[in-house]
Formats: C-alpha cells, structure tokens, sequence
C-alpha cells in the first residue's frame, strides 16, 4: 500500500501514519500475516525520524492492528471483532462528525449514505477474530 | 608518444561530450510530469510559451554538444605541437564545458521554473505530500544484491600485502605502494557504496506497487551488480601488478598500461548500468497508469536540491535520474561542497603553478672548487670533477632514446 503523508499538516506525522495503516488494513491493502517495513527503512523512505516511526508501531501493537517479533519485525494482525469496546469511541467521534454535518446543511440520507458508502470500501481480509 | 596522448584524449573528449549529451538531451519532451525538470500541468504543456522554451532549450543544447565537440577533437591536435600547451587548454576547455554545460541547463530549467510561477501552474496539494510504498519498503534490502560480497575483495587485497616479496618490493624505496594504496582505497569506496545502496530511500514513482517495485529493485539491483563487478576488476588489476612484482621485483611500463586499462574498464561498466537504467526505467514508467506527482520544485528551482525539512543528505537528482544531488540546505553539505570546491581549485592552481614553472625553468650550473651543483626544475645533482669521464662540446643533441622512468633524477 501507498502511505502519503502530508509534511505540512497540522495533524502529527505519527497520528497520519497510524491512521494510513490502519485504513490500509481496514481496505485489505494491508493483508493478515503480511509484514510491516523494519523502523529504519520506512523512516528512511519517509524522510521522519525513527521515534517517530516507532511511536506509529507502538501506538498500532497497543490498538492491537499489528504484533511486533523480534525476528519477524511487525506484521499485521487478525481483525478483531469486538465492537462493544469500539462503539464508545465510535459514538464519540460520530457525535463531532454529525454535529458538523448538520451546521452544514447535509440532510440525514446524504450523510448516511456516505457513511455506508465509505464502509462498504473497507473489506479487510484474513479472519475475523470474535472477542466478547 | 604524442599519438597514444592525442588517442587517449580524443577517446576521453568524445565519451565526456557524448555522456553529457545523452545525461541531459530530451529534458524538453514531457516525462514523469515534468518539462525541463518542472513539473507542469497536462493541460499546459502545449502551451506556447512552454514549447517556445522547450525548442530554444533543444536548440541551444545541441549546438552546445556540437561545438564542443569540435572544439575538444581540435584541442587534441595541440598534442603533436606542445603537450603543456595543450595540458593547460584542455583543462581550461573541461572546466568551460562543464561549467557552461550545466549553466545551460540550470538556466533553462529555472526559466521553465519562472514561467509556471507566473502561470500560476502550481500542484500545492501535492507539494508537502511524501509517500512511501510499504510493499517496496518491507523487502528494500534484498532488492540490491548482497554487500557482502564485496568483502572478499578487500580480504584478497589485504592477503597480498602482507606477502614478504611485495613488503621486499615496497621497501626498496618504489613507488609500488601507490597501486596497493590506490586499489584498496577503490575496493573501500565500492564496498562503502555497495553498503549505502542496500539501506538507500525508495522512490515512489506510482500508486500501483508493481511499478515501484520494479523500478526500485532494476535500479538497485543493476548498481549492486555492476558494483561488484567493478570491484573484482579493480582486485584483478591489482593482482596482475602483484604478480608481476613477485616474477621480477619490478614493473614496466606495459604493466602499468595494463592496469591503467583494467582500472578504466569499470569506468565504462558503470556507464553500461547508467545507460541500462535510464532505458529500462523509461520502459517501466511509460506503462504506468497511475503517476504519482509531487510538486516539489520550490526546492529544486535553482538546479540543485535545498529543502531545511527534508533529513536526506542524497536525493534523486531532478534532471539525471540515476544521479544524486545532496541537499544544500544542511549545513553539513554546504561545508563539504565549499570544501571540495576550495580543494579542487587548489589543486588545479597547484598543478597549473607546477607545470609552468617546470616549462620556463632554468638550469644551473655552480662550480666550487672541486664541486660541480646542477639545479633544474625539481632536481638537483652534486658531483666531484674527478667522475667526469669527458666532455664535449657538441652542435646538436645526438639521436638517442631519453625517455626514462622517474624523469629525470639522475641517481647519479
């Protein structure tokens, strides 16, 4: 996958690569199983500092998105369905999206409909692990 | 001798005027959304202003390349009629080539700069963006071959310096130890390249990963393997000169052409690669479909690459793709590149000092007492009148062969 970065956001370096793979995985462009770049080469490629890199893969090891081996470097990790623990955050963060939509003037089937047509893009592959 | 000079300049005149031309000709035709080196907009680039720039640059460009081209075979000439002559106006004719050469080119290339800024042709989504393709990036240090196998050279050139007869060799006081030193100096230079490329940035030409993939590992790929290659000619060159001096404690001149030549060998090794590379990337890039463009010529607008937020001290040069340009903006660069330039004007004074005060130099001839001195250039000479076997005056200097090795130190 294509991680972009925009260098002149005001959104941290860290948080846009976490969200970049997180949506990579969340599209299937990340697969399960599939290997992450080492700390060093992905800093390397993107031009940002190391700790900045190992930050983004410490943030995603504790989202449980990925695992990190000593030998194996990280690597993506099985999907996790678990959405009682998610919906608060979703709920939160919804709250903010729907209070703008609305000062905007966007009707409740618009929104929705983008909401389903963005969810519908996501297809993340490998198996679905069901948690409580 | 004049002729193997005038052949072994006419070769090296004609390869740097073609290499220049071929590095920088067709900049004017679109390519990787760029014109010149800038990126321009689809839409525009048949845009007048555009076209005119891009015919004038053709224009100048090759008559640039056809000019010098003369001016350097003619400068050869010079070789049958006075070597300094022709030392001293051939290196002034390099440094105007290059000079100009690249002068042409920056200047065209901000000209193209100034007239997209006034047309407001400016991509700014795109030109803080930095992408990085995870797929090239996971795998980016098995794309080159391995490093390590350079190291077998540098082992082998240790092994042969630690030999009694090259140690008897280097003693006696020769000047052998400059080919030890010098090939093993390269063998550091290639393995510490070789090492560099494995760790080096990927570039991100496309959104499709294919297309990275196999620009990335043919660019890197060729480099790793013509490295090598060049590396094990240099320890070959080095070995013959090895040989040579165990079979007979000394080495002649042919030795020298020979390894003179297998040390000139990777020279044209890694201009195959570049030319290689430059065909193969074009191939892979034109079956692209989705491009990806970074305006980032604010920071390449004067020729050269300066961008303070960018940690790179080695880009990808903007106008030669397989060459790198360092990045101005670091202070570090900025004192290696005044340093370089301090230390290879000085050495060109030096050398130009030196070889002047070699041609109008005058020959001294001091008798005291019994003691006769000679002074010449950088050589000097004392004798008893007792050695002087006879003297004579004569008319002419006799036919004879006075070519020698070590000019003329006499060692009496």
């Amino acid at each position: 996958m294509i991680i972009s970065l925009n260098m002149s956001s005001s959104i941290p370096i860290y948080v846009q690569m976490r969200n970049q793979i997180v949506m990579g995985i969340g599209k299937g462009e990340l697969k399960f199983g599939e290997n992450l770049p080492t700390v060093r080469q992905l800093a390397q490629d993107a031009g940002v500092n190391t700790m900045t890199v190992n930050k983004t893969y410490q943030i995603l090891k504790l989202e449980g998105f990925i695992e990190i081996d000593r030998r194996k470097g990280a690597t993506v990790c099985s999907v996790r369905n678990n959405p009682g623990q998610f919906r608060e955050k979703l709920a939160s963060e919804l709250e903010l999206l729907s209070a703008e939509a609305r000062l905007k003037g966007m009707e409740k089937q618009e929104f929705l409909k983008i909401c389903e047509e963005i969810f519908l893009q996501m297809n993340p592959s490998g198996n679905l692990v069901m948690e409580g | 001798m004049s002729i193997v000079m005038f052949i072994f300049f006419l070769m090296m005149d004609l390869a740097m005027v073609g290499i220049f031309a071929f590095v920088y000709s067709g900049k004017e035709k679109y390519s990787e959304g760029m014109i010149l080196g800038v990126h321009i907009p689809k839409a525009e680039i048949n845009h007048e202003e555009v076209l005119a720039l891009s015919a004038k640059y053709k224009k100048y460009f090759k008559g640039f390349n056809l000019w010098n081209l003369i001016i350097g075979s003619l400068l050869c000439l010079l070789c049958f009629v006075d070597l300094m002559t022709f030392i001293l106006l051939w290196s002034l004719w390099l440094c105007l080539f290059f000079g100009l050469g690249l002068g042409l080119v920056y200047r065209m290339h901000r000209k193209m700069y100034d007239l997209k800024m006034k047309h407001n042709w400016l991509m700014e989504e795109t030109t803080h963006m930095v992408h990085v393709d995870t797929v090239v990036a996971t795998v980016s240090d098995k794309l080159p071959i391995s490093a390590w196998w350079n190291l077998p050279v540098i082992i082998m050139i240790f092994i042969t310096l630690i030999l009694p007869q090259l140690k008897e060799y280097f003693g006696a006081g020769t000047y052998g130890w400059i080919f030890a030193a010098s090939s093993l100096g390269i063998t550091l230079v290639f393995t510490g390249l070789a090492f560099w490329l494995s760790g080096r940035q990927n570039v991100v030409y496309s959104m499709n990963s294919d297309i990275n993939m196999a620009v990335n590992r043919m660019e890197k790929r060729t480099w790793s393997i013509f490295i090598v290659k060049a590396n094990y000619l240099n320890l070959l060159s080095w070995c013959y000169l090895a040989v040579e001096i165990i079979r007979n404690q000394w080495l002649n001149a042919m030795d020298f052409w020979i390894y003179i030549f297998l040390q000139i060998l990777p020279v044209f090794i890694v201009l195959a690669g570049v030319i290689y590379i430059v065909e193969k990337r074009k191939k892979i890039l034109s079956a692209d479909t989705a491009p990806i463009t970074v305006d980032d010529d604010e920071y390449w607008k004067n020729g050269w690459y300066s961008n303070p937020d960018d940690p790179h001290t080695l880009v990808q040069d903007r106008l030669c793709g397989t060459n790198y340009s360092m990045n101005m903006a670091k202070t570090s660069v900025k004192a290696i590149s005044i340093g370089t330039a301090v230390f290879v004007a000085a050495l060109l004074i030096g050398v130009f000092a030196l070889l002047i005060s070699l041609e109008n130099t005058n020959v001294s001839v001091v008798m005291e007492g019994n003691n006769i001195t000679i002074d010449g250039a950088m050589y000097h000479i004392d004798f008893t009148k007792n050695e002087i076997q006879s003297v004579e005056i004569i008319d002419s200097i006799p036919e004879d062969d006075y070519v020698r090795t070590n000019g003329g130190d006499t060692d009496k």
